[in-house]
């Protein structure tokens, strides 16, 4: 099996062969980011757009791309944004309130048809969506993506020392709700 | 963490068959194209006839003020300017296209001049008029650095 290529092959070939950097980018990343994404929004179709704008973003702002930011960092970051518009306009648009997988599940036309978790899970799932913002990105991030504080800083923007905080009362609270 | 522990970190969610296989192939369809420089919209897109209008009624003006000054006096018997009369029908129409397209801009350029105003400024008014940052942001993409 092909090992898939390190941040810093896909600079250097983006370098010579934008073409060719890209598709690097995108069979190393798409996975990646998609798990990023839809963990955040829950519903495939949402993430699935929000993960075709996230590259056609990158492919658009490649050229202003420079290596103080780690491409790894840079990509969460968009897709993070992507994410956060999804959420932000599907709450703009919902005359109902969206505050567990269920509601979300209602809302879209694609049902519970892409969600196979059990009672815990959905539970979970459940608890994480009660979080604020910025508090469930960071508990997704950390929990899912096991990402360092430090490239977490970078994305959201926020102190390591702050995120550390808020991770941890992001567990207590999922925690209170799971077990009441 | 006892209550979340590894076992709940499983992920809930699936994909429909051949997802990840299909969508590196629809992604690079979408970006297929180079990226280009954004397109001039509106005002900007006609700016530069707006310019090349003003030049021409800025001539059409200064022969008139010319023609005015040297010719003054020589009025004719039923009172009108000789010199104006002689004015080719083409330099008043520009007269009158002049005056539409300085009003178009503001006020027969009395306003400051809108390539001073930038896209920070912009962002700025818009966000003190408390309109929502997600609209502006699905709106200026394209311009904000990420």
């Amino acid at each position: 099996m092909k090992s898939k290529p390190d941040d810093t092959e896909i600079l250097n070939t983006l370098a010579s062969d934008q073409e060719r950097g890209f598709r690097l980018l995108v069979e190393k990343y798409s996975n990646r980011l998609y798990w990023h994404i839809r963990r955040v929004v829950i519903i495939h179709e949402d993430a699935d757009d929000a993960l075709q704008n996230t590259f056609i973003k990158c492919w658009k702002n490649l050229p202003e791309f420079r290596n103080e930011s780690s491409l790894y960092t840079w990509l969460y970051t968009i897709a993070t944004n992507e994410a956060l518009m999804i959420i932000r306009k599907r709450n703009r648009l919902s005359e109902n309130s969206l505050e567990t997988i269920g509601d979300l599940f209602a809302l879209s036309t694609e049902g519970d048809s892409w969600f196979d978790g059990d009672h815990a899970e959905e539970k979970l799932q459940n608890a994480i969506l009660t979080l604020p913002e910025k508090q469930r990105l960071v508990f997704l991030m950390r929990y899912y993506d096991e990402m360092s504080y430090e490239d977490m800083s970078k994305i959201t923007g926020t102190t390591a020392g702050a995120l550390k905080a808020s991770y941890h009362h992001a567990v207590r609270k999922i925690e209170k709700i799971i077990t009441s | 963490m006892k209550e979340i522990n590894k076992d709940m970190k499983r992920n809930p969610f699936k994909v429909p068959e051949n997802y990840f296989e299909e969508l590196e192939g629809r992604i690079l369809q979408a970006t297929s194209e180079k990226p280009v420089a954004a397109k001039v919209r509106g005002i900007a897109m006609i700016r530069p006839w707006l310019s090349l209008a003003a030049i021409i009624a800025g001539v059409a003006v200064l022969t008139m003020a010319v023609l005015h000054f040297t010719e003054k006096g020589n009025v004719t018997a039923n009172g009108s300017n000789t010199a104006y009369a002689d004015v080719p029908q083409f330099l008043i129409d520009g007269i009158d296209m002049y005056l539409i397209d300085m009003q178009m801009l503001g006020e027969a350029g009395t306003e400051k001049p809108a390539d001073d105003i930038n896209y920070e400024d912009i962002m700025e008014y818009l966000m003190l008029s408390e309109v929502d940052f997600a609209v502006l942001y699905e709106h200026l993409d394209d311009k904000i650095q990420l």
